[in-house]
């Protein structure tokens, strides 16, 4: 049941996410709803559908960017691997340090996407665009990241257990 | 000296070998995808389309009061352009210049946009069944929009103007000084490659030069906002303000012909 609640939340996020979203910038960033969900998902569910959930997240953002070759399921695999590894020595059950972890986490994917754009894909993105959409779409996607995870955290409760 | 031991070898080749099937993957996957969701996220864009009339209804309302006004100047300016439009054909045909010919198009819907910060792109709902083939020019009825740049039978992807990906060779329409239009992933856009002593002024009109088959000859692309030296000193600069606001584009005409 927690699955299938997942998948709808991946489907209803990508269409947001090339549809409505685009109206929802913030200084001309848009928000990541890919990356909030695969990372909501790396802290509700268990190490192995995690994983999974979100090298789909992944792949069905590559299928929407022109030109990324599977580099979103590839990072937000890695994400959802670092955060499970994380929380084996850590405890993030308080909202605070997930906060934090997907302030950083939502950084560095930014920050490598910026210079996979760059190197890669050869284009030339002026200096200022590409602190703010790095900054402002870390920032974005936290403030985010409350919201949704507030969302999943309701219907988690409510969802039968299958694992 | 660096050397690789079988223990990290393993996950750098698996590393590898996932870009590699994901590359192979990924263009496989994209077209049932885009079909699979064309609906739904028409759907979903006329939803928001109607919760932005609702919550802008005061701004629309003003909005359309001041369009009604301009409806009526530019119909009067309309008028005055029509004769200046038949006094040109009736002088090119005296002059026995080649008459250049109408664009054929292909009306467009934008079914969704992409979905990261790094590239300004549009999926349209129609492709090389309509007759869309990569590397067409893309416009809507104020100026040029961008490029498609990937066709599949029933849609396609449109590469915009603000990507910096996409460089379109142009000229100030006043002083015919030519230079490369390049996206900044932004609202403007830059002109490049002009020479240190150009005469370019704020609000001049920028317009592609032609001289890449791509687009053709002519198609308003914004106007200056501000000029600035590069930081050689050798050439300047102009950004520039696209003429279409890509942000809210919902339809757009694809030069097939």
């Amino acid at each position: 049941m927690k699955r299938y609640i997942f998948i709808a939340v991946l489907i209803v996020s990508g269409l947001l996410q090339i549809t409505i979203l685009d109206d929802l910038k913030v200084f001309n960033v848009k928000l990541d709803l890919f990356l909030v969900t695969a990372l909501s998902a790396a802290f509700f569910m268990n190490a192995r559908y995690a994983v999974l959930f979100c090298f789909f997240c992944g792949l069905f953002k590559d299928i929407f960017v022109y030109g990324t070759i599977g580099i979103n399921s590839i990072l937000f695999c890695l994400w959802s691997a670092i955060i499970m590894r994380l929380s084996r020595h850590l405890t993030i059950d308080n909202n605070y340090v997930r906060t934090v972890i997907i302030f950083i986490t939502a950084l560095l994917n930014n920050i490598v996407l910026g210079v996979f754009v760059t190197v890669y894909l050869d284009k030339t993105v002026p200096i200022g665009i590409f602190l703010r959409i790095i900054i402002l779409g870390a920032l974005y996607s936290t403030v985010i990241f409350g919201i949704i995870s507030s969302i999943i955290f309701l219907i988690w409760r409510w969802g039968k257990p299958d694992d | 000296m660096f050397r690789f031991r079988k223990r990290q070898l393993i996950p750098a080749i698996i590393f590898g070998l996932s870009f590699v099937i994901l590359s192979i993957l990924i263009p496989i996957l994209r077209t049932p995808f885009f079909l699979l969701l064309k609906q739904p996220a028409l759907i979903f864009i006329s939803a928001g389309r109607e919760i932005k009339g609702f919550i802008f209804y005061h701004r629309n309302y003003v909005q359309n009061e001041l369009l009604k006004k301009e409806v009526g100047f530019l119909k009067d300016r309309l008028l005055k352009q029509e004769e200046i439009s038949i006094e040109n054909k009736r002088l090119k045909q005296l002059l026995s210049f080649k008459q250049s010919s109408n664009f054929r198009v292909v009306p467009v819907r934008v079914i969704g946009r992409s979905p990261d910060n790094w590239s300004s792109t549009v999926i349209i709902d129609k492709g090389r069944y309509h007759g869309i083939k990569e590397g067409m020019p893309a416009i809507t009825y104020v100026g040029l929009a961008g490029r498609v740049i990937e066709a599949d039978e029933y849609v396609s992807r449109v590469l915009l103007i603000n990507d910096p990906g996409l460089g379109v060779s142009a000229i100030i329409q006043r002083t015919r000084q030519e230079g490369l239009v390049i996206g900044t992933l932004g609202n403007y856009l830059i002109m490049k490659y002009l020479p240190e002593d150009a005469d370019v002024k704020v609000q001049d009109v920028v317009i592609t030069s032609g001289l890449n088959a791509t687009y053709p000859k002519g198609l308003l692309i914004g106007h200056v906002v501000s000029v600035g030296q590069e930081f050689s000193g050798l050439s300047c600069y102009a950004v520039i303000r696209p003429a279409v606001n890509l942000a809210t584009i919902e339809e757009l005409l694809v030069i097939v012909q």
